[in-house]
């Protein structure tokens, strides 16, 4: 194939495994060793979770939203919770918000942690990724004692949580979050300071501020190429304004800076859970729903991954009309793919998981027919005709 | 890399972290929270379907007791919940909305089985 007139070659990354353990294709032309242009193709993990939601009733739903993603269940389920909230216009108790935050920021924890060993699995420093999951270790223990279980904690219920903090999990929190901090510091150490982090990560993948908004990211991807913007800060939900934090910042773009500035984010939330666990109000942790809701609300949240958006439309009964879901990663995918061009083959896996991609929560559709081959994808011209038609004939 | 090296001798002279479950079970335990195993006293059990009603995964189904059982009963109960464990999601809502507590999720993990057909628990 020729791109440029120059001679090039089509190769494909994935759908095995491009960079997460998650299938996704990157369609990559390459001229020598050098990218020149990347496609991502999506659909490889469509499950249709959309559709499955509206036959669930609100309270079945909670269960199918934790299962949208299973690094950020929580902040899936939280976010589908505090939008049937916002519909029900019920007010959720004071020590279930704090509850919602402290596990929230458990998940970012692990998240993070997670992805900071992923992306040294990556650049072949499996020494370190084993040391950062050996420590990720504490997390997972805390959430399973507060919730009940590593991954999928079913911590929400419609009107607030289920699990409530007694003063012996109080007590092993206060005794591993120090330590935890310790390790952070050892991590943040290695990550800044290690050669080989250095070499295969700073100056590679570089976003700018300009790709940024242009790509319009989100989360620490974002906040990485100078976008300050964090929801939990510019628009707070539960319980945040309640706590004092920091929202790091970076002006470089690249992987290494986004390695560091996920773990800065990390002592923040440590320090965002001991001020919850001290000034936690005592009281009711849940409120009764009603049986049956209408209306419609947009809902968003801050995942560790960026920002999560849920829509729904409940109209006179238990069961949604319709529920959108746009998990961070479709926002930060376009990115990913322009901060390829011009790096070698070797970094495609680096750059791809720098923005801790989540291609299951990612994956929609496209429409083939099986007979022709045709492929059809709307584009943005007809979906603002489709938008404006059914404004104008009132369907929604 | 030197840093890495340092931190990796000092963990040379531990134990490994990991643990070779199900040969060694030695210091493992799982918090009382642990949504595991499904126990359900069939005695304090009344037959409501509630838990059949709002389980998430509809793993359960209500099956009418046989004449042995219905005999030893006094009350009206006339069917029991039976679990397919090959399909729950252990989200533990059967236990919250069980209005007499006789459905527990205890900390005993089920055992892996070949046939799915033994996983259908009561």
């Amino acid at each position: 194939m020729n791109h440029e007139d120059k001679p090039s070659t089509q190769i494909n990354v994935g759908p095995q495994h491009p960079a997460l353990k998650e299938p996704e294709t990157f369609r990559i032309v390459v001229e020598g060793e050098k990218v020149v242009q990347a496609t991502p193709i999506l659909g490889h993990t469509h499950r249709g979770i959309e559709k499955l939601a509206e036959s669930r009733d609100y309270n079945k739903l909670l269960y199918l939203a934790e299962r949208i993603c299973g690094i950020c269940s929580f902040a899936h389920q939280a976010n589908y919770a505090k939008g049937v909230e916002i519909i029900a216009d019920l007010s959720v108790p004071p020590r279930a918000q704090y509850l919602r935050v402290i596990v929230a920021e458990l998940e970012r924890l692990h998240s993070h942690l997670l992805w900071v060993g992923v992306l040294a699995h990556e650049i072949g420093f499996d020494t370190f990724y084993l040391l950062v999951w050996k420590d990720r270790e504490l997390v997972m223990d805390l959430l399973e004692t507060l919730t009940g279980n590593r991954v999928n904690y079913g911590m929400n219920r419609i009107g607030g949580v289920r699990s409530d903090l007694t003063p012996e999990i109080r007590q092993r929190f206060k005794e591993v979050l120090p330590k935890l901090r310790e390790r952070l510091d050892r991590i943040k150490e290695v990550a800044i300071n290690d050669p080989t982090m250095k070499a295969r990560c700073k100056g590679v993948g570089v976003i700018s501020k300009r790709l940024a908004q242009e790509t319009c990211v989100t989360g620490p991807t974002a906040r990485a190429s100078s976008i300050n913007w964090d929801l939990r800060r510019d628009a707070p939900y539960f319980a945040y304004e309640d706590f004092s934090f920091k929202v790091p910042t970076s002006d470089k773009g690249d992987v290494h800076s986004k390695v560091v500035l996920r773990i800065e984010e990390l002592y923040e939330s440590i320090s965002i859970i001991e001020q919850a666990l001290d000034t936690i109000p005592e009281g009711e942790i849940f409120a009764k729903p009603p049986s049956r809701l209408s209306g419609r609300a947009i809902s968003r949240l801050e995942a560790p991954r960026g920002e999560n958006f849920h829509y729904l439309d409940f109209r006179e009964s238990k069961t949604p009309y319709r529920m959108r879901v746009r998990a961070p990663t479709y926002a930060n995918l376009a990115s990913s793919v322009r901060a390829l061009v011009g790096h070698h083959i070797a970094d495609v896996p680096v750059i791809v998981a720098a923005n801790d991609p989540c291609f299951s929560c990612t994956d929609r559709t496209l429409v083939i027919n099986l007979d022709t081959g045709e492929q059809k994808m709307l584009t943005k011209k007809e979906l603002r005709n489709i938008g404006i038609k059914i404004y104008k004939e009132g369907l929604l | 890399m030197a840093l890495a090296i340092i931190e990796l001798l000092k963990n040379l002279l531990k134990k490994p972290v990991t643990v070779n479950y199900p040969f060694e079970t030695e210091g493992l335990s799982l918090p009382s929270r642990y949504r595991g195993l499904h126990v359900v006293d069939q005695e304090k059990c009344i037959g409501c379907s509630r838990c059949a009603r709002e389980c998430p995964a509809f793993v359960i189904t209500m099956v009418p007791l046989t004449p042995k059982e219905l005999a030893k009963r006094t009350d009206k109960k006339k069917r029991k919940p039976v679990f397919d464990l090959s399909a729950c999601i252990f989200c533990g809502v059967c236990e919250d909305v069980c209005p007499v507590d006789c459905i527990d999720l205890t900390n005993k993990i089920p055992l892996p089985e070949e046939d799915t057909a033994k996983l259908v628990v009561d």
